[in-house]
């Protein structure tokens, strides 16, 4: 069933825990030498997979193979996965050394050999000299790699991580994403990476996998999951995006005319959308475009006047929030350049998108959506 | 921190150094410091009812546990002390803890039997101040579990015979190395004389004592190990008080109290008042109340001793009275060696010799 | 001692009369019922017993150790002591790890409540439900004799082993408690980390639990070793005839001899004795005592 290719895979794994069931059915599979997220709002059962992949919990029904070998009733100590903690879990007591020769020690590995193997592995993770050091004197950052190294250095089949990044600041955390992406393409270990941040995923991830309520709701490419979401709570929990309500008015085809206030908005009909009912409708910032009300539109794209509320300028990009109409506002984003227009607030502006980048969904997620994402 | 806990912590403290002042406000008591059996529960709800006053009271396993207790207040906190005659002599000298008795303060003198009296305040005449009054006399014996150990007539040389080793116990106090003395044919009490008499005595007794220790089942400490040791048959002999012996033998007829036949060693109790006594007319009051016939009846009756008042044994049950003359047939009550007061010498070897007994294995 | 949330130690300030407020009590018991008495009976115990003409005085601390008796009673006593401390910690330490890492919810609310239950009764009650547990009429002896396993009542009273079970009885909840307290707060992560590390129950118990339980350990070793040191009770009662411990010395040199100031010498020779154990401990095991007491 699991060929070579593949590292770890699940296969309807279920846990409950008495009557709650905190993951639900959930399959899939991780090819080796790759990068896998579990994405999803907290407490939505990723660190209970992780937990069953790992053995620290035995699932109620389905089955974990990793190599190919069903691993079901082996305990975490002889299993070759190795967790890097939601906490980092360091062993407070001992020194840097002592906690990535941990492992090395159990396997009996020779004394000389634990020392170069952890002095080399601390330099793969840039913290060459820190043997000594207690964990204590560490910073956040050089913690996690401490952690990171205590896995690799027994070159596990597969490394699970369990938000290592969640205890850090934001930019120290920016910085740990790409270190951390990087060392997995040096080290070519499979990667297993739980987080609840899409932007953490996105950067880092070959496949996502995103999460609701034990569930498994879309599994993909980054690209795939951002162009084309399989619900509405992954076009909302994925990337950014306007998000507006309406009611569906007409429909020919894939296409749907739905009233979102005094505004008619068209759009691209998803599965789940039926007949003449409320819909929700998402549209990227990035596919808008804003001009003056004089500039031409594209072909087949629709266009709304409206009234420049808000102008950020970051750097590289410029948001422009645009209200429409009477309570209803959108997003803007443009790259901030030369040959680019720019407006300012109380501006009469124009903006105008394709009705294929319009996703019109049904309304049936908007409680989770609200619940993760929070209200538009 | 939030504000409230922070509130609920002051009113803790607060409420803490209250308690410390609130018992100054209550009624007025007498605080008393005995021997257990001295006083009962009757003695003390009429005694309130007649006087107002509350009693306290605070028991003692031995004469220097009370001696200490006074001596480490200067007196204060207790108000009637009823120490053994023998003791208070030496321990008045050395630490005042007593004030002398105004005897006119005492109605019930007269109730008291004249020959007790006349010893008692012989002897504690300090200074032409008296200090004690009689309270309860009674002696150290054997009590034996005449099922057990049937013989005509018994000795303290019964306590440490190997037929029945394990099953005696004494106390690993004076009264044990007194019987022993008098059994080993040491004129015990005359050797009071010189010190070196005395430690030299001491001595062969702790020897002797050592070389039995394994017959002991234990040193008892309070009146009641002793009663439950006899009662539950863990032990058939004991040296004890008389007292004792009869209060078991209300209950077990078969465990009996004997004179020995060296002698039973005599006390008298007292009741003395304490130097640092703070309720004073209440201690006359108390002194008074208990001298009575009826009153000191009860109190044989109830605690099994023997009071100081005259036709005392009048008020007593038959059967009661009968355990009382069997123990003590009139050549009986002639053999008791009676408790000479200490010299000074005496408390330091005693105690080194209690030491070396209780440490020998 | 979390691995991530070491640095972020901050020191509790709030405003001034509170500290005075809270420091009132501490001091007031430091000063009057602590220091003073002792300051008194450290002064009496150089001075010769009924001759406090004579002035300055060692007698009463050359007589402890020139007299074999106490030395040997002494010894004796720390010998108790030791052998309690083991016993205690031996017991504890499970039943702690239990309570802190295997019971859960009303369990282990009901564990702990059923383990500190007995300490809201008077230690003098305790003894003596021991003594009618263990002696020869007693209730063990009762069962053990109706169910045939012993033929005739044996006498379980009076003797080394009651002196044992009384003490660690009475020393229990100090020892379980520190060391539930350090168990508690080791960090779950910690065990599953090891685990995850290929680590075997008994490598994850001597490597990760030990160590960090170690300032317990030794907390509760320290007090449970003074407490037994100091007890009077459960020795004289349920030792009975051979059971001699120092404590008791000090009490026949107060109460029986009348010599106060012997007794207060020998009273700070334990303290001295004690705290000499106390710090051979420490040194022995590398612990530091500010550590202990944190
Ligand atoms: N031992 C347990 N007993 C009962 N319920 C549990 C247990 N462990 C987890 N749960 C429940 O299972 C659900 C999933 O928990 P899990 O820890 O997997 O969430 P998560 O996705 O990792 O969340 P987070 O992002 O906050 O870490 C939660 O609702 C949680 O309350
Ligand atoms: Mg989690």
């Amino acid at each position: 069933m699991a060929t070579s290719e593949i590292d770890v895979q699940v296969e309807n794994l279920t846990k409950k825990f008495g009557d709650f069931t905190a993951v639900d059915k959930v399959s899939f599979s991780v090819p080796r030498g790759s990068f896998f997220s579990l994405l999803g709002p907290s407490g939505c059962g990723k660190t209970t997979i992780l937990r069953m992949i790992s053995g620290f919990e035995t699932p109620t029904y389905g089955d974990v193979y990793i190599g190919g070998e069903r691993v079901n009733e082996i305990p975490p100590n002889r299993r070759r996965t190795n967790l890097v903690f939601q906490n980092l879990a360091l062993f407070p007591l001992k020194s840097v050394f002592e906690n990535v020769a941990f492992g090395l020690r159990r396997r009996n590995v020779p004394r000389g050999e634990i020392r170069e193997r952890v002095q080399k592995m601390l330099e793969r993770v840039g913290l060459p000299g820190f043997e000594n050091k207690a964990i204590h004197q560490l910073s956040g950052g050089q913690k996690q790699r401490v952690a990171i190294a205590r896995c690799l250095v027994l070159e596990p089949t597969v490394l699970l991580l369990d938000e290592p990044l969640g205890a850090l600041d934001l930019k120290l955390r920016e910085h740990m994403k790409l270190e951390l992406k990087k060392l997995q393409h040096r080290v070519g270990t499979t990667f297993i990476y739980i987080t609840h941040d899409q932007g953490e995923a996105m950067t880092m991830s070959d496949q996502i996998a995103v999460m609701l309520r034990g569930r498994i709701v879309q599994i993909g490419a980054p690209e795939g999951l951002y162009n084309s979401p399989a619900t509405s709570f992954v076009a909302a929990f994925v990337g950014d995006s306007n998000r507006l309500q309406g009611r569906v008015l007409s429909r020919h085809n894939k296409r749907v005319n739905v009233g979102v206030g005094p505004l008619e908005v068209e759009g691209v009909s998803q599965p789940g959308l039926e007949g003449e009912s409320d819909a929700l409708i998402f549209v990227r910032p990035q596919n808008v475009l804003i001009g003056s009300e004089a500039d031409p539109i594209p072909e087949g794209y629709q266009a709304f006047p409206g009234l420049v509320r808000e102008g950020i300028f970051e750097g590289a990009v410029s948001n422009y929030i645009v209200e429409l109409a009477e309570g209803y506002q959108i997003k803007v984003v443009v790259p901030q350049a030369s040959h680019v227009k720019a407006f300012s607030v109380e501006d009469r502006v124009q903006v105008a998108w394709s009705p294929d980048d319009t996703f019109c969904f049904s309304t049936e997620e908007l409680g989770d959506i609200t619940m993760s994402v929070g209200q538009e | 921190m939030k504000k409230r806990s922070r509130g609920i912590l002051v009113c803790f403290v607060l409420v803490g150094l209250l308690g410390i002042a609130v018992p100054a406000f209550a009624a007025e008591t007498l605080s008393l410091i005995t021997w257990e059996g001295y006083v009962t529960d009757k003695m003390i709800a009429d005694f309130e009812k007649e006087t107002g006053i509350k009693v306290e009271v605070t028991y003692i396993a031995n004469n220097d546990e009370l001696i200490s207790k006074l001596r480490a207040t200067g007196g204060e906190g207790y108000d009637v002390a009823q120490p053994s005659v023998d003791n208070t002599p030496e321990a008045q000298r050395n630490f005042g803890i007593y004030q002398p008795l105004d005897l006119s303060k005492i109605k019930t003198m007269d109730n008291i039997i004249p020959s007790l009296a006349k010893a008692v305040i012989e002897m504690t005449t300090i200074d032409g101040k008296v200090y004690s009054i009689p309270y309860t006399w009674g002696t150290s014996g054997v009590i034996v579990n005449t099922n057990k150990i049937k013989k005509d007539s018994y000795s303290y040389m019964d306590i440490y015979d190997e037929k029945w080793c394990g099953r005696a116990t004494t106390r690993f106090r004076w009264p044990t190395f007194a019987g022993a003395g008098y059994g080993l044919g040491w004129d015990v009490f005359r050797n009071f004389k010189s010190e070196f008499l005395f430690k030299n005595m001491m001595d062969n007794i702790t020897d002797f004592l050592i070389s039995k220790k394994k017959c002991i089942k234990t040193y008892w400490t309070t009146r009641q190990e002793n009663i439950d040791l006899m009662a539950k048959e863990e032990t058939w002999i004991s040296q004890g008080w008389d007292g004792t012996g009869w209060f078991l033998g209300k209950k077990y007829p078969h465990i009996k109290f004997f004179a020995p036949e060296e002698g039973a060693l005599g006390w008298i109790d007292t009741s003395c008042i304490s130097a640092g006594a703070e309720n004073i007319e209440g201690a006359y009051k108390w002194i008074n109340f208990v001298m009575t016939p009826e009153r000191a009846g009860h109190l044989i009756e109830q605690g099994g001793f023997l009071s100081a008042v005259k036709g005392a044994t009048g008020y007593l049950p038959a059967d009661q009275k009968k355990l009382i003359e069997e123990s003590f047939p009139p050549e009986a009550i002639d053999n008791i060696n009676w408790y000479p007061a200490i010299p000074d010498y005496v408390n330091t070897i005693r105690a080194e010799a209690e030491e070396k007994l209780k440490a020998a294995r | 001692m979390g691995g991530i949330q070491n640095n972020s130690k901050k020191s509790f300030k709030p405003f001034p009369w509170f500290r005075v407020v809270c420091l009132i009590p501490l001091l007031v018991w430091i000063f009057v019922l602590l220091v003073g008495p002792h300051v008194q009976l450290f002064v009496i115990s150089f001075i010769k017993n009924r001759h406090p003409e004579e002035g300055f005085y060692l007698g009463n601390y050359i007589r402890f150790f020139s007299e074999p008796l106490y030395w040997r009673i002494f010894v004796r006593t720390a010998i108790y002591a030791i052998v309690t401390t083991f016993f205690t910690l031996s017991i504890c330490y499970p039943a702690a790890f239990f309570l802190a890492k295997m019971a859960k919810g009303r369990w282990k609310l009901g564990l702990i409540l059923l383990v500190v239950l007995p300490f809201w009764i008077s230690e003098l009650v305790r003894t003596y439900s021991w003594m009618i547990m263990l002696r020869e009429t007693g209730v063990i002896n009762w069962i053990m004799v109706s169910l045939g396993v012993f033929s005739k009542p044996i006498e379980m009273l009076y003797n080394d082993y009651a002196i044992f079970v009384g003490l660690s009885y009475a020393s229990m909840l100090y020892m379980l408690l520190p060391i539930y307290g350090v168990l508690d707060g080791l960090d779950d992560t910690l065990i599953e980390a090891a685990q995850d590390l290929g680590a075997s129950r008994w490598t994850i118990l001597w490597e990760v639990v030990w160590p960090h339980s170690l300032p317990g350990v030794t907390a509760g070793c320290i007090i449970v070793f003074m407490l037994t040191l100091g007890n009077y009770l459960t020795p004289t009662l349920m030792g009975g005839k051979n059971s001699l411990y120092f404590t008791e010395t000090i009490y026949n040199q107060f109460i029986v001899s009348w010599n106060w100031n012997q007794g207060s010498a020998f009273g700070f020779l334990l303290l001295l004795l004690s705290g000499l154990f106390v710090w051979l401990g420490l040194k022995f095991t590398g612990q530091k005592l500010t550590e202990v007491v944190r």
